[in-house]
């Protein structure tokens, strides 16, 4: 396998309230391959979204990055300058966002937007930049695009401008694009698009993706690999088939088992995941899914279980499938 | 299993909201069908089809521009003021928003209680005690009456607007949320509809579904059917849109694209509504000219569809 | 699936855990308020001065009308803290019935400008239709109306008593409240609680008064806050300009107009005034922000 091109090492972003210190992300390690897509999941607050802001240092106050590396082709992005770190934002790792609306400015032109988006790092010809705007805009497969450069975002539907985001986000040809829940505000079926074309863009142009999502079906259409969130930290990690037929954390599991599939049998109990996420505050000892895991023993109320091997390529953090592990001498398979 | 005795009949219900310059928004135009007592009919489309605004027709939060909706044999929109208001308790609804559907002015048990004062229905002690039994029947903690919506989680709050939809013992229940309607379904004799966006969802709890699209029913059938066999373009694309959890079965997917755009609810396309994004459609032709009507395409199964015999079955 | 699931967990209430110990929303902002040094400031200095109102109203330094207690103009001295005016009165007597004026005033309007201001906005607002398009049209040509114009001929028509001043400055100061009841009214009405409260068979009354007016409450309060500085100031300007309370009662506005002839020969007598307006503004003004941050329900959910 290729050197990776990100590789977050023991990541700690931690955010100084009033009320105490939330530590947000809390010990995250995961590499990312060229060309790949990972899926980051879980649900709202597990840190998904924090640890994404963090890889391009736009965590705001009163966040704070405490600990760790952010290795960028071999450069600690924590250790940049600002300058510089602006330089690389958009440049090689673009960011799209839930809201798009939000992030276009409503009293600009889309097209003035998207060359904006290009001369911000590259010294593109002024001439060439309307063709190069309408050339990005139809490969997001926005429809009449070389007149659509002149209409205002308000003009445009929910779906189409996440294309016009993903335009601007490609404006500049990035190793990564990290996509925070792009589709989550979206109708199914734009949701289906705008996922098929981010699963083209990534064959055609080998950027990068991480997708960060709560959405199990999302992951499952789009990544190659699935690193699991809860609380802060990372419970399970492994490629994607893996993730979803053998899953080794509980909480892995439980997701799976919370929602309802269209091809499932009517009337399947679905079993939702009682009890509330964890204080980030003043989290519980142990492993931080004990109070809300079904399996717990003993020693999960007691000591925090390391990420370790469990499968090939694959690996959790839980004291009871590591026992398992252990008394079978080999990785726990089953259906 | 219902006993297919109509709890709700709705026909030809028409809403209408004024968009300035004497335009319209056609949230809903023209729809009729049965809700069956005891049955969960589920309501899908995506944002803007009409599927709220029908919920809040039936709920009578919304006055209806034209038709009628009969509950138990009677209209509905023939009644106004108190004998609207005596009728209405039969009928809740539970938002989809756990945030703005409390008020956070009010403590939780005041919430509960107060669709008992509005209608005078228990006093002192007794009320007390039915909304203590109310938040157990939902799954919460009795002695959290005094607390104030804030303190609790999403989840929580849903079950607090579902204790509150109880607590006058409705028989229809309009929901938006999945949220505890498995259990509370014989427990109190409900009939639902069940207003959602995911297919996926409502099928998994819904014995028909109905879907809708630009303020039209275009597809009504039995749940397991609609899935395994759509007779509507429409159906069919957003059944191939829902992404399954399963990355072997996401690889063999093909999702049915549609071409562009929901058009605007002010403006409808002629003929049928769905024929400027539809596949399959003939247009310029019948389906650009002749609006098609909900019609049986097989037992207990209407779509609004020419050729809906050009639909592929299954996913 | 690679885990079997366990043995089921015995019935236990969701609600069991609950988010934050916290009391009521008001509490909360109280909470957040007592957290904002310059509006805890501001928040005693009122109270200063509420005290020095009070007290005045049963004792001061000197009776207030009493001319000659002094030599006129004299400075400030050990016997009259704060000097003597044109007329030879104490200014530190005056001042203190001063503070009652002006706070009669500030107070005083507003509870005519919040009482009036709900019934107009909660009308418009929750009813809509016509009475919203003939409430906004008045509320429209009061805007168009300059306020010293309505002022000078309420004055006229009333009288100058401190009672008739609170009316003319409530009659060009409303608009702002009523139009602010309004749009809260028209936000909230819409608002998914509200049409809970009307599925549960809530009639109109119960939704105005239960369910929108207490969630206004808070941008109302900040509002009035916020109005109380701009009535005292239009009270002193109306003194100022001889229109307001008649002399010779203390108005700190015609004290300052009393001391204007003679500005620098003893500019105490204008200073004393116009300082302790200053403060009582400012205090007001920090108060009102305060308020607001403490208040804004986007700080939480």
């Amino acid at each position: 396998m290729a050197a990776p091109i990100l590789q977050v090492k023991d990541l700690k972003t931690q955010f100084f309230t009033d009320d105490g210190v939330v530590k947000a992300v809390n010990g995250v390690s995961f590499d990312l391959y060229p060309g790949e897509t990972l899926g980051i999941v879980g649900e709202s607050g597990c840190g998904k979204s924090v640890t994404a802001l963090s890889i391009l240092r736009l965590v705001q106050e009163p966040g704070r990055i405490v600990n760790g590396q952010i290795l960028f082709k071999g450069d600690d992005l924590l250790e940049l300058s600002n300058e510089e770190m602006r330089e690389l934002r958009g440049k090689d790792i673009a960011m799209i966002f839930q809201d798009p609306l939000s992030s276009l400015n409503p009293v600009l032109k889309v097209g003035f937007q998207v060359e904006e988006a290009m001369f911000a790092h590259d010294r593109v010809n002024k001439k060439n930049a309307l063709s190069r705007a309408i050339e990005l805009l139809k490969q997001v497969r926005i429809p009449a695009a070389s007149s659509r450069v002149k209409d205002y975002p308000h003009q445009f539907s929910g779906g189409m401008r996440q294309r016009v985001m993903i335009a601007m986000g490609l404006a500049n040809k990035p190793s990564i694009l990290i996509a925070d829940e792009p589709t989550t505000a979206l109708d199914v079926t734009v949701q289906a698009q705008i996922l098929e074309l981010l699963r083209d863009l990534n064959r055609d142009t080998r950027t990068a993706i991480i997708m960060i999502t709560h959405n199990m079906g999302v992951v499952a259409g789009l990544c190659q690999r699935v690193i699991v969130m809860y609380a802060g930290q990372i419970v399970e990690e492994g490629p994607v088939h893996q993730i979803f037929h053998n899953p080794q954390h509980p909480y892995t599991w439980s997701l799976l088992r919370s929602i309802p599939r269209l091809d499932s049998d009517r009337h399947d109990r679905l079993l939702s995941i009682e009890g509330l996420p964890p204080d980030l505050i003043s989290p519980p000892r142990g492993c931080k899914f004990n109070p809300r895991c079904q399996f717990r023993i003993d020693r999960c109320l007691r000591e925090d279980p390391p990420l370790l091997d469990v499968g090939p390529d694959q690996r959790a953090a839980c004291w009871v499938t590591m026992d398992r592990a252990l008394k079978h001498k080999e990785p726990a398979v089953g259906g | 299993m219902a006993d297919r005795v109509p709890l709700v009949r709705v026909e030809n219900a028409v809403k209408y909201f004024p968009a300035g310059l004497g335009a319209s928004v056609k949230a809903v135009d023209g729809v009729s069908f049965e809700i069956y007592t005891g049955e969960t009919l589920g309501l899908v489309g995506e944002s803007g089809c009409g599927k709220s605004t029908l919920g809040r027709l039936i709920t009578q939060l919304h006055p209806a521009t034209s038709g009628n909706i009969f509950f138990e044999g009677i209209d509905l929109t023939k009644l106004s003021g108190e004998k609207l208001r005596q009728h209405r308790r039969q009928l809740q609804m539970i938002f989809q928003d756990p945030y703005s559907s409390l008020n956070p002015r009010m403590t939780v048990g005041d919430i509960i209680a107060e669709p008992l004062e509005n209608f005078g229905m228990l006093r002192g002690k007794a009320k007390d005690k039915r909304v203590q039994e109310l938040l157990k029947v939902v799954g919460l903690n009795p002695y959290f009456n005094n607390r104030y919506p804030h303190e609790f989680s999403g989840g929580q709050r849903q079950r607090i607007g579902i204790a509150r939809a109880l607590a006058l013992r409705p028989k229809l229940i309009v929901s938006q949320i999945l949220n505890l309607m498995q259990d509370l379904r014989n427990e109190f004799n409900l009939t639902y509809l069940f207003v959602a966006h995911d297919l996926s969802v409502v099928r998994h709890i819904s014995d028909r579904v109905a879907v809708m699209y630009l303020g039209k029913i275009v597809e009504i059938a039995d749940s397991v059917e609609i899935y395994r066999n759509p007779r509507h373009p429409y159906t069919k694309a957003l059944l191939s849109s829902i992404p399954i959890p399963d990355p072997d079965i996401q690889a063999q997917r093909r999702v049915v694209s549609l071409a562009g755009e929901i058009p605007s609810p002010v403006n409808p396309p002629s003929g049928c509504r769905f024929h400027t994004r539809c596949p399959i459609a003939r247009a310029p032709g019948i389906c650009s000219e002749t609006e098609p009507p909900l019609e049986e395409k097989g037992r207990e199964h209407r779509a609004a569809c020419h050729f809906s015999a050009e639909v592929p079955a299954a996913v | 699936m690679a885990l079997a699931p366990g043995v089921a967990n015995p019935q236990e209430y969701v609600g069991d855990t609950v988010a934050r110990e916290q009391t009521s929303l008001w509490a909360d902002a109280w909470r957040r308020l007592r957290r904002n040094r310059l509006a805890l400031v501001a928040t005693v200095f009122i109270g200063f001065v509420l005290l020095v109102a009070i007290i005045s109203v049963f004792w001061t330094p000197y009776p207030i009308y009493r001319e000659s207690v002094a030599p006129t103009y004299e400075g400030l001295s050990s016997q009259h803290l704060l000097g003597a005016d044109q007329a030879g009165r104490d200014i530190l007597s005056r001042l203190a019935v001063g503070a009652q004026i002006s706070l009669e005033v500030g107070v005083g309007t507003q509870i005519l400008v919040v009482a009036f201001g709900i019934l107009v906005g909660l009308t418009a607002g929750y009813y809509r239709g016509i009475l919203d398009g003939v409430i906004s049209t008045v509320i429209n040509i009061f805007y168009g109306i300059p306020s010293l114009l309505v002022a000078l001929l309420m004055v006229l028509l009333l009288g100058r008593g401190l009672d008739k001043i609170i009316i003319a400055i409530a009659a060009t100061s409303w608009m702002d409240m009523a139009r602010l009841v309004r749009g809260q009214g028209l936000a909230l009405r819409e608002r998914e609680f509200v049409e809970a409260a009307r599925a549960g068979g809530a009639k109109a009354s119960r939704i105005i008064f239960r369910h929108i007016l207490p969630n206004a409450l808070g941008p109302i309060i900040v509002q009035a806050t916020f109005g109380v500085p701009a009535a005292i100031l239009f009270e002193a300007f109306l003194s100022f300009l001889g229109l307001g309370v008649q002399p010779p009662a203390p108005s700190w506005g015609s004290m300052a107009a009393d001391g204007f002839q003679a500005l620098r020969l003893a500019p105490h007598i204008v200073l004393a005034p116009a300082l302790a307006l200053s403060l009582t503004l400012m205090a007001f003004n920090f108060l009102g922000d305060g308020l607001r941050d403490a208040l804004d329900p986007r700080q939480k959910r």
